[in-house]
């Protein structure tokens, strides 16, 4: 097992959504049917299908409620979802999540159906009516939903059918092995260069890259990662000049450079900044929205050997053949591609290919980007 | 008939599988350019195709008679891949596409009636 893995963790090699359905949130007025999720998932489909809606839904879970904020990103979950779609705005008309709800009205229904086992703690009265204390009782949980309402502007999270406070919702998410400060439940990377500047900042703290540089991961990064997929003899991250920067080895006349990570090719800098930042958050679920922006095929290898190396649930949106090539070639277990589409009324269908699917149909010549028209689902 | 390499239009009528490479596609477009354009003829091969030649063709044949709501397809080949209608059927056949009636339209094209397990489809070969 790689250093990327959970060692001791609960949920180990475990898918943390099992099945995720939709209601008007969004873009997607609803699912045709439930989303079955394997442990690696890929997300294929036209523009504006809802591949993003669905990462952006999945990572709801890390905690809807609002209040508290976990890493990296130093915003809540619900926030930092509706300002990536103009919320800022939405929220000085009073409307502060009404982007998230389909047509801006209403209420969006999100409901997860979880692989593992979870529990949590809800306050309870005990005892007769008279003389009743309050105290809490254990129960286990199946599944979350989360309902955003547009014009109550309110939140709610029910287990199994019964409403959570925060923290009975924290409770729940400690009894997976997930901590809202230090180890989140799931880690969403947009397709935004903003969220990459917050990785950034967030990576150059100085408790997060001592932990990175004591466990070795800032090596890592650059020796197992980026150095197969490129030209340049880099051997660590390290921050110089408050500035957090590659260093690379040219010749024994010229010694080291201190490269900038700002100075970088793009591919390199995000994989370079994902990297450290999933080695030290070690979410459950990571949702990596446009894997293949700026990579060449050879630093996606190098990300897809990664990522299918750890044992987290990994669910990421593509829209490159080089992707699809690629999984089949590093073959991550439990791996399946999720082929979207969307009626002009707006309910998503999907068809899961797997592996072997994949690579038939790129054998036969055939595009499966091409065909999801006429996919028979 | 409009021909689509993409995906830039609403579900194909019909699929296109060239054996031959680039220069086909567009002399077909050119010649689809001449009909009405009420019809989607789409050619779903990747940028870079795996192969030419009647196997690669009878391959994607097969692969999308499972997987696609599409019974109709058009299949270009040179002579020198399939230089009879017995050699193409037996390659269709190694491939699980089994040939139930073949009609001759011209010479060197044929409408073939095709089965694969309980999938039936009409490929024009020429």
């Amino acid at each position: 097992m790689g250093g990327s893995c959970f060692h001791g963790d609960r949920i180990l090699g475990s898918a943390v959504v099992r099945e995720l359905d939709i209601t008007e949130f969004r873009g997607i007025r609803r699912l045709a049917k439930p989303l079955e999720l394997s442990s690696f998932n890929v997300l294929i489909g036209r523009n504006n299908v809802g591949k993003t809606a669905v990462l952006e839904a999945l990572y709801m879970l890390t905690m809807p409620l609002p209040h508290t904020i976990p890493p990296p990103y130093g915003r809540g979950v619900v926030d930092f979802i509706a300002e990536k779609h103009g919320g800022s705005a939405a929220r000085e008309q009073g409307r502060k999540w009404s982007l998230l709800v389909y047509g801006y009205a209403g209420t969006a229904v999100l409901k997860y159906r979880l692989g593992v086992k979870a529990k949590t703690s809800i306050p309870t009265k005990i005892g007769s009516c008279a003389e009743a204390a309050l105290g809490f009782k254990e129960v286990s949980i199946e599944s979350i939903q989360v309902e955003i309402s547009s014009e109550r502007d309110l939140l709610r999270v029910l287990a199994d059918g019964v409403e959570l406070e925060s923290s009975s919702y924290e409770s729940f998410l400690a009894s997976m092995g997930a901590d809202l400060k230090r180890s989140p439940i799931a880690l969403y990377v947009p397709n935004d260069s903003s969220a990459y500047a917050q990785i950034s900042s967030y990576v150059m703290r100085d408790d997060v890259f001592s932990w990175i540089e004591k466990e070795g991961a800032h090596r890592r990064a650059v020796q197992d990662i980026i150095a197969p997929a490129v030209y340049d003899k880099f051997t660590e991250v390290t921050i110089r000049r408050n500035e957090l920067c590659v260093r690379k080895e040219v010749s024994e006349e010229i010694g080291p450079l201190y490269i900038g990570v700002g100075s970088l090719g793009e591919g390199v800098k995000r994989v370079l900044l994902i990297y450290m930042l999933v080695e030290y958050l070690k979410p459950k679920l990571l949702l990596w929205d446009d894997l293949e922006v700026a990579a060449h095929p050879s630093l996606l290898e190098s990300v897809l050997r990664w990522l299918a190396s750890s044992r987290r649930q990994v669910v990421v949106s593509t829209h490159s053949i080089d992707v699809l090539h690629t999984i089949t070639v590093v073959r991550p277990r439990d791996c399946r591609v999720l082929v979207l589409r969307k009626s002009p009324q707006d309910v998503m269908e999907y068809k899961a290919l797997t592996l072997d699917d994949i690579e038939d149909i790129l054998e036969s010549g055939v595009d499966p980007r091409k065909i999801i028209e006429e996919l028979e689902l | 008939m409009n021909v689509i390499e993409g995906e830039l239009t609403p579900a194909a009528h019909a699929y296109a599988l060239i054996g031959n490479g680039r220069r086909d596609i567009r002399i077909l477009k050119a010649i689809a350019e001449k009909y009405d354009h009420s019809k989607t003829l789409r050619a779903p091969q990747p940028p870079i195709s795996p192969g030419t030649g009647l196997t690669i063709v009878a391959r994607s044949l097969a692969k999308l008679m499972d997987q696609v709501a599409v019974s109709r397809y058009l299949i270009i080949i040179d002579r020198e891949h399939a230089k009879s209608l017995q050699e193409a059927e037996e390659k269709l056949r190694e491939h699980g596409v089994n040939i139930t009636s073949a009609e001759k339209l011209t010479e060197g094209s044929w409408l073939l009636k095709a089965k694969r397990d309980s999938r039936k489809a009409e490929v024009i070969l020429l």
